[in-house]
C-alpha cells in the first residue's frame, strides 16, 4: 500500500518535468499527459490511503525526507488528488478557448506543469513528518500559487495580485516559522508525530501564547482570512480552473490543515481563540457582505470564500471537540461545493465571454443543464434543506449553540442569511432573465462534455450529501476527526438546533425569493454603494508600508560610492562588536621572529600609511599595490603559493582597472586630479574611518595572538586522513567535514548572481 | 590595447590558469588549492581576456551565455550530490567513490567541481551582465 503513496506523492513532479520538456509541436496532446499524470495520483492515492484509519501519525518508511500519515492527512489527500483531476479534465477545453480571448501566447503545457508541481508540494506538505518539511512545501505552494496568479502576466493586475499574494502568504509563512523553531525549541523536536505524542509535557511553557499568536499569523495569512485578506480578490486573475482549484481545498485550504493540524498541541492556548473568534465574525460577515456588492463572477466567488473560511475557523477557534468536528465537516463539504461554483464560473465565461453579472442573464434557457447543476451548488453553499450545505452550516451553528455563544450564533446566522443571498444573486443574474446578446460563442454554444461532467460530479456530491449527510463519514471524516480531536471520533450529523435554523431559513428563501424576483439579483445603488468596493482590512497599509520601505532601500542604491562604503563599514563595525561579546579568546601564543616576513609586513605597513597623505590618486594606487604585492610574497613565505598567486593577479587587476576608471574619469573631470579628503572637521567620516580601522586591527592582532583553546582543527589535522583519505586538510574541510557550509555559501553566492542579474537585465539585442 | 605581446600574454595566461584550475580540481585531495582558488584563478584569467581584448572581441571568443550556462550547472550538480545520498537513506551530502578505477577520484571532486562552476560562473555572468544596464 505504501508503493501506491509514494506513485502518489512523487507522480505530480514527474509529470510535470515530463511536461515541462514536452515539445511545442505537440502541445496539443499536453492536456491528456496531466489528465493522465491526475488520474493515476488520485487512484493511487486513494488505494494507497484505503488502509490508513489509524488515529495516531504513522510514520512512513520512504527512502527520502520525512513523511507522517492519519486521517486528517488522509481526506486532504483525497480532497486535493481528485478536485486536482476534475479541474484539469475541465482546463483541457476550457484553456485553448482562455488562451485566445486572453490573446496569451503561453504554452499550454506550462499551465498544467505548475499545476501538478502544486499538486505535489499541496500533497507533499499534508504528507509532511516534520515541521521544517511541512514548511519548505508550504512555500512551495505560495510560489505555484505565485506563478499561476500571474499566468497572464501580460496583464498589469494579475501582476499585482500575484505579487501581493506572495507578499502576503510569505510573510505569513515566516510568522509561521518563528512559531515552528520556538515549536521545536520547547518542545526538544521539530517530528510532528513526537510532538504529538509529548504534548502534555511541553503544552505549560510561558512561550505557548506567543507561538500560538505566530502560526496563526501563517495560517490567516494562507487562508486569506481577516486582517490578511487583502490578496485573495487580487488573485482571481488565474485562469478559472485554477482558481477552483486553488481557492477550495488547496491553497488556502492549507491554512485550514494547519489548524486541524495543530488543533490538538495548541487550542489550550489563551491566544487560540482570542485571535480566531474575532477574525472569523469579522471576516466572515463583512466579506459576506462584500459578495454581495461585486459585480464579476468570480470575485464574488472570492469574497464567499473568505466569508466560509472565516466560519471555518471561527468553528476552530472555539476549542471544542464540536467545534473541531463542525469546521472540519464544514470544510470538507464547502470545498467541493466552491470548486463545483468557481468551475460553472468558468463555463459561463466560456459560453459568454463575460465576468460582469450586468452582461449576463437568460443562460438557463439554452444551457439547461448547467443552470440545474448550478442552482444545486449555490442553494448548497446557501443552505436550504436537502442541499450539501444546510448540513455543515447547521454543525456550525450547533458549535457556537453548544457554546451558549449568542454573539457568534446571531454572526453565523447573518453570515447564512448573506450566504444565501448572494448565491440568489449568484443564479438569478446568471441564468434567469432574459438572454443577453454578445460573446463569442453566444448563447448557442455547447457545452463540451469534459467541462460539464466535473461540475456534474462535484454538483452530485453536493446533492447526495445533502440526502445522506454521512456517507463519507466511515471512510473520510471520521478518521480526519479523529486526528484532529486525538480521540476516536464517531460522528454523525444531526438536527442540534434545526429549529431555529428552519425557521429563519424559510423566512429568508421567502424574503430572497421577492426580492430576486423584483430585482431579477441587482443590488440596490442606495445603500450598498456606500460601501468600499474592496476591504484589505490593513492589508493595503501593510503593502504601502512594504513599498515605502522598498523605496528606501532603493534609495541605498544611488550610485553614491561613498554611501554604500559608509553602510559596507558600518556593518562590519557592527558585526565586529557584535561577534567581540560572544568571543573568548584562547591562550596567547609566540612564534619565532622571522626577519623576512617582519620586513614584508613592514613594506606592507609603510604602503598602507602612506595612501593616507599621498595627494594624488595615482600615487596612492601605487602604495596600495606595493601594498598587496607585499602581501603577496608574505603568503609565498607562508608557503601558500596559490593564494600568492591569486594575489598577484588581484592585485594586477584592481590597480589595472583602477587606473583605466582614474584615465576616464581625467577625461571627464580633468580638473580632479587631487584626492577629496574630508574636512577636519567631517567628524562622521573621521569616526567611523577610525572606529572601523582601529577594529579590524584589533580584530586581526587578536586572531594572530591567540589560539582557540579547544579546536576541531586538531582534530581534523590528526584524524583527517584517515577519515577521508584526503591529505590536503584545507580541501578536507571545505568538501567534505563541513561541506554543508560550503553548499550553502555557493548557492548563496549564485543567488547574489542571479540578484545581480535581476537589477541590470541585459538587452534583448546581445 | 592592441598590442601583439599583450594579446600573446592574454591568452597564455588563459590557458595556464585553465590548466592549473583543472589540476587544482583534481588533485584537490592531495595538493593544496580547492575548487575556491581554481576558479579565482580562472575568473582573473578570463576578465583579463576581458581588459586586453574588449568587450566585443573576447564575448566573440567565450560566448558569455557559457558562463550562465556554467552557474546553472554548477547548481545542478550541487543538488545532485546533496540530494543523491538521500536516495539510498544516507545522510545528506555523505561521499561516495566514483565507480571509475581511481582512487583519488569522489564525490569530493565533484563537489569542487560544482564550487568551481558555481563561484566562477556567476561572477563572470554577473560581470558580463553589468556591462550595459539597461537605462
Amino acid at each position: 500500500m505504501e508503493g501506491f503513496l509514494l506513485t502518489g506523492l512523487v507522480l505530480p513532479w514527474v509529470t510535470a518535468l515530463l511536461l515541462v520538456f514536452w515539445p511545442r509541436s505537440l502541445d496539443r496532446f499536453s492536456p491528456f499527459i496531466a489528465i493522465l499524470g491526475a488520474g493515476v495520483t488520485a487512484l493511487s492515492v486513494s488505494v494507497g490511503l484505503s488502509q490508513f484509519h489509524a488515529t495516531p501519525l504513522i510514520p512512513l518508511a520512504f527512502p527520502a525526507g520525512s513523511w507522517a500519515l492519519d486521517g486528517l492527512t488522509g481526506m486532504f489527500m483525497l480532497l486535493t488528488a481528485w478536485v486536482h483531476l476534475l479541474v484539469t479534465l475541465f482546463s483541457w477545453r476550457y484553456l485553448p478557448h482562455a488562451q485566445a480571448e486572453e490573446g496569451s501566447e503561453r504554452r499550454d503545457a506550462s499551465l498544467y506543469a505548475l499545476v501538478q508541481v502544486f499538486a505535489g508540494s499541496m500533497l507533499a506538505m499534508v504528507a509532511s513528518g516534520n515541521l521544517i518539511q511541512l514548511y519548505l512545501f508550504w512555500e512551495m505552494t505560495s510560489i505555484t500559487s505565485f506563478l499561476l496568479i500571474g499566468y497572464w502576466h501580460a496583464q498589469p493586475e494579475a501582476r499585482e495580485g500575484a505579487v501581493r499574494s506572495l507578499v502576503m502568504t510569505t510573510a505569513g509563512a515566516v510568522a509561521m516559522l518563528v512559531g515552528f523553531l520556538g515549536l521545536g525549541a520547547i518542545a526538544g523536536t521539530l517530528s510532528l508525530p513526537e510532538l504529538l505524542a509529548s504534548r502534555h509535557s511541553w503544552q505549560a511553557s510561558a512561550a505557548l501564547p506567543v507561538l500560538t499568536a505566530l502560526i496563526l499569523i501563517g495560517a490567516l495569512a494562507k487562508s486569506a482570512q481577516v486582517p490578511f485578506s487583502g490578496w485573495l480578490p487580487g488573485a482571481m486573475t488565474a485562469p478559472t480552473p485554477v482558481s477552483a482549484f486553488l481557492h477550495s481545498a488547496t491553497l488556502i485550504a492549507a491554512g485550514v490543515y494547519l489548524l486541524a493540524r495543530f488543533f490538538p498541541m495548541l487550542h489550550m492556548a489563551p491566544t487560540w481563540s482570542a485571535i480566531l473568534v474575532p477574525a472569523g465574525v469579522i471576516g466572515g460577515v463583512l466579506a459576506g457582505i462584500m459578495a454581495l456588492r461585486q459585480k464579476e463572477i468570480k470575485a464574488l466567488l472570492a469574497y464567499s470564500t473568505i466569508s466560509q473560511y472565516a466560519f471555518i475557523f471561527l468553528a476552530f477557534g472555539l476549542g471544542t471537540v464540536v467545534g473541531a468536528q463542525a469546521a472540519v465537516y464544514a470544510f470538507f463539504v464547502h470545498a467541493f461545493i466552491k470548486a463545483g461554483l468557481f468551475l460553472v464560473a468558468g463555463a459561463v465565461t466560456f459560453l459568454t465571454d463575460e465576468k460582469r453579472f450586468e452582461a449576463l442573464g437568460g443562460l438557463a434557457s439554452s444551457h439547461r443543464v448547467l443552470a440545474i447543476l448550478a442552482t444545486i451548488l449555490a442553494f448548497s453553499l446557501g443552505g436550504l434543506p436537502i442541499f450539501g450545505g444546510f448540513y455543515y452550516k447547521e454543525e456550525l451553528l450547533h458549535a457556537a449553540y453548544e457554546q451558549q455563544a449568542w454573539l457568534l450564533l446571531a454572526s453565523l446566522l447573518g453570515g447564512g442569511m448573506l450566504t444565501f443571498l448572494y448565491m440568489l444573486r449568484f443564479l438569478t443574474a446568471i441564468f434567469w432573465g432574459r438572454a443577453q446578446r454578445g460573446g463569442r460563442l453566444g448563447t448557442e454554444a455547447k457545452l463540451p462534455f469534459s467541462m460539464l461532467a466535473p461540475v456534474g460530479v462535484l454538483a452530485g456530491g453536493a446533492m447526495v450529501t445533502g440526502i445522506f449527510p454521512n456517507w463519507m463519514n466511515v471512510w473520510v471524516l471520521n478518521p480526519a476527526m479523529a486526528s484532529v480531536i486525538q480521540a476516536p471520533a464517531d460522528f454523525a450529523v444531526g438536527l442540534e438546533v434545526g429549529g431555529v435554523f428552519l425557521l429563519s431559513l424559510g423566512v429568508l428563501a421567502l424574503g430572497g425569493g421577492i426580492w430576486a424576483l423584483g430585482t431579477r439579483g441587482r443590488i440596490p445603488r442606495g445603500w450598498m454603494a456606500r460601501l468600499p468596493k474592496r476591504f484589505n482590512f490593513g492589508g493595503a497599509a501593510g503593502l504601502r508600508l512594504y513599498d515605502a520601505l522598498s523605496e528606501r532601500f532603493l534609495d541605498l542604491h544611488g550610485g553614491n560610492l561613498r554611501n554604500y562604503l559608509r553602510w559596507e563599514l558600518m556593518a562590519i563595525l557592527g558585526l565586529i562588536v557584535v561577534c567581540w561579546w560572544g568571543m573568548s579568546w584562547g591562550p596567547g601564543r609566540s612564534e619565532d621572529f622571522d626577519l623576512a616576513l617582519a620586513l614584508m609586513l613592514g613594506v606592507c605597513l609603510m604602503a598602507a600609511l602612506a595612501t593616507i597623505w599621498l595627494r594624488y590618486h595615482v600615487l596612492a594606487v601605487i602604495a596600495l599595490t606595493i601594498s598587496g604585492y607585499a602581501l603577496a610574497v608574505i603568503f609565498a613565505l607562508m608557503e601558500a603559493p596559490d593564494v600568492a598567486l591569486a594575489q598577484v593577479l588581484v592585485e594586477t587587476l584592481a590597480t589595472f582597472s583602477i587606473v583605466m576608471a582614474l584615465r576616464q574619469s581625467r577625461q571627464v573631470h580633468p580638473e580632479r586630479t587631487k584626492i577629496l579628503t574630508a574636512g577636519r572637521d567631517d567628524w562622521g567620516r573621521w569616526a567611523i574611518s577610525l572606529s572601523v580601522g582601529g577594529a579590524v586591527g584589533m580584530l586581526a592582532y587578536e586572531i594572530g595572538r591567540s589560539q582557540p583553546a579547544d579546536s576541531a582543527g586538531a582534530l581534523y589535522a590528526s584524524q583527517g586522513y584517515a577519515l577521508n583519505g584526503m591529505a590536503d586538510l584545507v580541501t578536507a574541510i571545505l568538501a567534505d567535514f563541513r561541506a554543508l557550509d560550503t553548499a550553502v555559501e555557493i548557492l548563496v553566492f549564485a543567488c547574489a548572481a542571479f540578484a545581480v542579474m535581476g537589477l541590470f537585465p541585459r538587452r534583448h539585442d546581445e | 590595447m592592441n598590442n601583439l605581446l599583450v594579446r600573446f600574454v592574454a591568452c597564455l595566461v588563459l590557458a595556464i590558469t585553465w590548466i592549473i584550475a583543472w589540476q587544482e580540481i583534481l588533485y584537490a585531495g592531495t595538493l593544496p588549492g580547492e575548487g575556491f582558488t581554481a576558479s579565482v584563478l580562472m575568473l582573473l584569467g578570463v576578465i583579463l581576456q576581458y581588459v586586453v581584448l574588449g568587450y566585443e572581441e573576447a564575448s566573440r571568443r567565450i560566448p558569455p551565455r557559457v558562463f550562465r550556462l556554467g552557474l546553472i550547472a554548477g547548481i545542478a550538480l550541487l543538488l545532485a550530490l546533496l540530494s543523491l545520498p538521500m536516495l539510498f537513506g544516507k545522510p545528506l551530502l555523505t561521499a561516495f567513490k566514483l565507480p571509475l578505477g581511481f582512487d583519488t577520484l569522489s564525490s569530493t571532486t565533484l563537489f569542487d567541481m560544482a564550487i568551481f562552476l558555481v563561484v566562477c560562473g556567476g561572477m563572470l555572468a554577473a560581470f558580463t551582465n553589468l556591462r550595459e544596464p539597461r537605462s
